[in-house]
């Protein structure tokens, strides 16, 4: 979120949308459309759809934010809303994964491979950012969205509960899953550098 | 600490939220066990590499044109 020095706090902002206020409207806007945007694509991967559950949102928010009880509340809020458009398209395009049984004993297995130790230019690289975004679109659902609200939108754990409607115990459990089951990934892929393979990119 | 122990604690770990005495035992372990600091390493970089994610396709300034278009025009008319 980008909110310059003096500019109203969201809770200000949603007390004047409700009273009529446009340009609060228009500031809400400004600060979150990037977000709602960033999430509905890493959840759909898809740009139109991205764009279409950003309208849908935005379109929510002026017709129900009088029901928001607690103004203070509004970004969580706003990501409850933009997760339940993004599923529902899912689920439209039937593209919608139920949670699957993982074996954690298996993900949590150490392996002897230290691939954290690898060259920057490696880690780093355009295929390795590739594999990984491939690793989280093939999450469950539920444990792909703790992981992008967690890790790539840095919310806290109990907001990204709040959001959800789940316990923090259970997005701490799908979020360890989930991390589990992309470093497992990455672990296969990185292992052709192994001690005594080549370094080359 | 047991192995088993140290990987149930990873994700408290990982984001700062485990007890300081638990998080002395847990870097106790992984000072000394070879297999659990490798998990440990690979479990950080992961986050790491997970955060630096981004859209493909960034906002651009029509689709945003387009939304505060649809969304003003709602607003101003009253429809709720």
């Amino acid at each position: 979120m980008v909110r310059r020095k003096g500019e109203k706090t969201d809770a200000e902002l949603v007390a004047g949308i409700k009273l009529g206020d446009q340009a609060d409207m228009e500031e809400i806007v400004r600060r979150y459309s990037g977000k709602v945007y960033n999430l509905g694509y890493h959840l759909t991967r898809n740009s139109s759809a991205a764009e279409e559950i950003m309208q849908e949102v935005f379109l929510t928010v002026v017709a129900k934010i009088g029901s928001l009880t607690n103004n203070a509340y509004f970004a969580t809020w706003l990501y409850r809303v933009t997760t339940n458009a993004a599923y529902g398209y899912l689920r439209r395009e039937r593209r919608y994964m139920e949670q699957s049984p993982v074996d954690e004993a298996e993900l949590s297995a150490p392996e002897g491979y230290d691939w954290s130790e690898l060259p920057d230019e490696i880690l780093l690289s355009d295929e390795s950012s590739g594999l990984i975004q491939a690793a989280i679109d093939r999450l469950p659902e539920t444990m792909k969205t703790v992981l992008i609200l967690k890790d790539v939108e840095g919310m806290k754990n109990e907001d990204i509960a709040q959001t959800l409607g789940l316990s923090v115990p259970a997005v701490k459990s799908r979020l360890h899953r989930g991390r589990l089951i992309l470093r497992q990934a990455l672990g296969e892929y990185f292992s052709k550098y192994a001690k005594g393979e080549s370094h080359e990119v | 600490m047991k192995c088993k122990s140290c990987v149930d604690l990873l994700q408290e770990y990982q984001d700062g939220c485990l007890e300081a005495n638990k998080c002395a035992e847990f870097e106790e372990h992984i000072a000394v066990c070879a297999r659990c600091r490798t998990l440990a390493k690979t479990y950080r970089l992961t986050v790491r590499l997970s955060a630096r994610t981004k859209p493909l396709d960034d906002l651009t300034p029509e689709m945003l044109e387009r939304l505060k278009n649809i969304v003003i025009d709602r607003f101003s008319t009253g429809r709720r």
